[in-house]
């Protein structure tokens, strides 16, 4: 019986390390997508005169291509999201309270002043936007900056119980102080005037990190009454409680924990006034790195409107000036195109010297902000400004200089799995 | 490559196994060698030169040192042998280590910094060159004779089980097993069971405490209060406990089931009643290998007190040294041999009468010793024992709030973790196993234990296919 018992165990522990074999040469297929936002590592070639990278990268597409790896990791994020409330990808998504999704550790930090701008950091900032300022000014072209509140600075009462509890330190409250009296650019920050209509409507999704229909729509608002200098009665008004369509949304962060089709948002389509003023041109003048920046097809989009007499824009966007929005503010000017830097935010000057519009925007949420310094391009300017690289690389190396120390066999197990982690 | 990893789960092990199990008994040492070797490259294929060399060396040297003639040849030979392991230890771990101390010493004078290349760190080199010394020493001590079988002398150097992370076994204590072995079915088990153990340890328990330690001791000491630093030394002291003792296991198991038998290496090291005895039941084969090639031939604690307390402290010096390059691991060690020289000379017959006292003495003292080890350098140690203990500056920016890392599952596992380093469960577990407790004919148990044992092997798997899961907020290439 003993024997049998021992047998059997030694078996069934065979059958389990064997089971992804027989999955695999049986050809059954994981009834899940790969749901990870990326390509799956393929089979790299094995290169006799370059061993040292394969096992890494045959290790990688080892663990892509596991068999039925998609719906146990689905599992398993559904058990610590419903039975242990704790996300499974901290440094991505932070779950809230009421079902509401917030972005990862880092920029929860960052967000909320526990990873505060330093002092040296803000004169940095300010030290590049006035350079931009001068390089546009120049050239006869108006530089100005547009931030945007993240949803956390918008929606600090659904953030988890863990964070009610700590004093927060919003980091552009510091920045924006400083900007009044030394920043030559003009700079609106949309917090006070999305702010106003936080009761009537959801500005943000509860499940992705962007705005709504509304929210754009309040901003586009905004910037625009800022930028004429008055409440203007030529802006556009939308209808918000006559929607033209509404579709369940599954935001970034559902898709991000794997519940996709399962925690969804109400998506309103509003209709947009500015569809009729302005057409979208086809052509393409600047160059897409396709290698890495997945979206190129919205790297460049221009919209010419049929009153040449207005001014002309050039706005570097991230994803939060989505095609509407982009309508919207096109309509009052004779050319705008919207660059997508691949979230760096720069000044692109080669664009702005080609188009050389009347006014650049920059419109960047506020968790790049420090990309004001991270991405900053030094030819650009033609020149090293030491204070602005030091702060740079000190903020990149604000952690990592306190992670570098682990003990020779954890170092050893980080090593072997060629993931020297941050 | 890892223990805990799918590629040596699912595909290295069941190849080995195989191999290992299938392979007619004298061609065993050659197979399990050719496997150790491609488990090795896999962590960087120009390694393995390194390692294939300092098998030849060491095969070549043993060999010289076993047939000198007379005691001085051989001494000269032991001499050379462990000189030139060292010299390969040195150069591939400690020379960043010494030219950045050496270079802070020529600024500091005015002279231009030495400029060095990039060497990296070699994996399991602590480990393959402590395994080197101890074969050459203990055939000049006539413990043992060389292995006539290169294969087999390489088999003891870079088996892979405890290639990477130990247990470090003296030549003297395996010789026989790698000419005369027997693997038996209950053996297997035993091992597969201890495996599973160790993956239990590492990839549920391990994984889960690393991400508040890590986390915490990333977080700059102006943004942490006491409940927050004392949480992060907790789980750092549970998370290197069952990391370190998870991958012992796996490797005494992996060894099991190819009929090797390993030394133990950790024997509830949190129940120790003083730092000595802490030492007996941590990292044990380490402890042993000290004792045995350093502070034995150092003269122990035969020559008078002073040169005993020169002894430990140049032991734990060591000891620091080896476990990193870096001046934190140092103070590390000096800081246990201090405790360990301080319970020699005053609390020998304290401490003993103290019966839960000494345990929590001993505990406080290991726990502090960790923020030296996990801390990146000895200032931020010191900046978060003052947050443990409340010294120091109150918070200037936003405190880290300690209970986002207190989620449900890290709660669990917690109490679960503590309660196993206590030694109370083992007992309950042995207790039961035995006939006539649990049931009547001892023969309930077994089931109920390889279950158990099946449905961890397949949870931990489970977690190991969702450590891959690397998502991206905006799709990536």
């Amino acid at each position: 019986m003993k024997t049998f018992f021992t047998l059997l165990y030694i078996t069934l522990v065979c059958c389990i390390l064997l089971t992804p074999f027989v999955l695999c040469i049986s050809g059954q297929e994981d009834p899940r997508p790969f749901f990870d936002n990326r390509q799956p590592a393929e089979l790299p070639e094995f290169d006799i005169e370059s061993l040292d990278p394969y096992p890494v990268a045959f290790e990688s597409f080892f663990n892509d291509h596991f068999p039925y790896r998609n719906s146990t990791i689905h599992l398993l994020n559904r058990a610590d999201l419903l039975h242990f409330n704790k996300s499974p990808v901290p440094n991505e998504v932070t779950v809230g309270t009421d079902g509401w999704l917030y972005p990862g550790k880092p920029d929860m930090e960052f967000l909320l002043g526990q990873d505060p701008l330093t002092d040296e950091m803000i004169t940095a900032m300010i030290a590049e936007l006035n350079d931009r300022y001068e390089q546009c000014k120049t050239i006869g072209v108006e530089y100005r900056l547009v931030v945007i509140p993240s949803k956390v600075t918008m929606y600090p009462e659904h953030l988890p119980l863990a964070y009610q509890f700590t004093q927060w330190n919003f980091p552009m409250d510091a920045f924006m102080e400083r900007c009044v009296s030394e920043c030559d650019v003009p700079v609106l920050y949309l917090k006070d005037s999305l702010m106003v209509h936080k009761k009537e409507r959801d500005l943000f999704f509860r499940y992705d990190s962007h705005w709504t229909e509304a929210g754009s729509y309040f901003a586009y608002r905004a910037i625009m009454n800022w930028y004429m200098g008055q409440e203007n009665e030529s802006l556009f008004t939308v209808d918000l409680d006559h929607p033209v369509d509404e579709l369940m949304y599954s935001g970034n962060y559902a898709s991000l924990l794997g519940m996709t089709g399962r925690w969804q948002d109400a998506f309103q389509t509003m209709e947009c006034p500015g569809d009729s003023v302005v057409h979208q041109l086809t052509g393409k003048n600047y160059l897409c790195d396709s290698s890495w920046f997945s979206y190129c097809d919205q790297y460049e989009i221009t919209y010419q409107n049929s009153d040449s007499t207005l001014p002309s824009l050039l706005v570097v966007r991230d994803s939060y000036s989505h095609p509407r929005f982009q309508k919207l503010l096109a309509a009052h000017f004779s050319r705008s195109t919207f660059i997508w830097d691949y979230w760096q935010h720069k000044l692109n000057k080669e664009i702005v010297c080609k188009e050389k519009p009347d006014v650049v925007l920059c419109i960047m949420c506020e968790n790049f902000l420090p990309n004001l310094l991270k991405f900053r391009n030094r030819s650009e300017t033609g020149g090293a400004n030491r204070l602005i690289a030091l702060a740079a690389l000190s903020y990149s190396m604000q952690k990592l200089k306190r992670q570098n120390s682990l003990p020779e066999y954890l170092l050893h197990h980080a090593a072997f799995a060629g993931i020297h982690r941050e | 490559m890892l223990f805990s990893s799918l590629v040596f789960l699912f595909a290295f092990l069941p190849l080995v196994l195989l191999a290992g199990w299938t392979a007619a008994p004298r061609y065993r040492n050659y197979v399990l060698l050719l496997f150790s070797l491609v488990f090795y490259a896999w962590g960087g294929v120009s390694y393995t030169l390194i390692i294939i060399l300092s098998i030849v060396f060491n095969y070549f040297m043993g060999r010289a040192v076993h047939s000198a003639p007379e005691e001085k040849k051989a001494r000269r030979w032991l001499t050379l042998c462990i000189t030139g392991n060292l010299l390969v230890l040195c150069v591939f771990k400690y020379t960043p280590f010494i030219f950045q101390n050496i270079n802070v010493m020529l600024e500091a004078v005015g002279f231009r910094a030495v400029e060095v290349s990039d060497i990296r760190l070699v994996p399991g080199i602590s480990f393959f060159t402590f395994h080197s010394i101890s074969y050459v020493v203990d055939i000049y001590r006539k413990d043992s004779v060389p292995q006539r079988d290169i294969f087999a002398m390489g088999l003891y150097i870079a088996f892979f089980p405890q290639l990477i992370a130990g247990p470090i076994i003296r030549y003297h204590e395996i010789a026989a097993q790698f000419v005369n072995r027997k693997m038996t079915l209950p053996g297997v088990a035993e091992g597969m069971k201890m495996f599973i153990v160790g993956l239990t340890k590492k990839v549920i328990f391990s994984n889960t405490f690393a991400y508040p330690a890590d986390q915490i001791f990333a977080t700059h000491t102006t943004q942490m209060d006491a409940p927050l630093a004392w949480l992060g030394i907790v789980c750092y002291s549970l998370h290197i406990y069952c990391d370190f003792s998870g991958y012992s296991d796996m490797a005494i198991g992996l060894g099991k089931m190819f009929g090797f038998v390993f030394p133990q290496n950790f024997n509830f090291p949190y129940t120790a009643n003083s730092v000595q005895d802490f030492w007996r039941r941590w990292h044990i084969t380490l402890s042993r290998w000290f004792r045995d090639y350093v502070y034995i031939p150092l003269g122990g604690s035969r020559e008078g007190t002073s040169k005993t307390y020169r002894n430990l402290i140049l032991v734990f010096f060591l000891t620091g040294l080896w476990h990193g390059a870096s001046w934190n691991m140092v103070v590390w060690g000096l800081f246990h041999g201090f405790f360990l020289i301080v319970e020699k000379a005053w609390l020998k017959n304290i401490l003993p009468k103290l019966v839960v006292i000494n345990r929590a003495y001993t505990l406080l003292v290991v726990m502090i010793g960790w923020v030296f080890f996990r801390a990146p350098d000895i200032s931020y140690a010191l900046e978060y024992l003052g947050k443990m203990f409340g010294v120091g500056e109150s918070p200037v920016v936003p405190v880290q709030p300690f209970s986002i890392y207190l989620t449900y599952d890290v709660i669990g596992l917690l109490v679960i973790a503590v309660l196993f380093s206590t030694g109370w469960v083992h007992s309950i577990i042995r207790y039961a196993a035995k006939p006539g407790h649990f049931n009547s004919a001892g023969q309930l148990w077994r089931p109920i234990e390889y279950t158990a044992s099946l449905v961890l092997l397949l949870v931990c798997s489970m977690y190991l296919i969702r450590q891959g899961y690397n998502p991206f907020i905006y799709f990536q290439f």
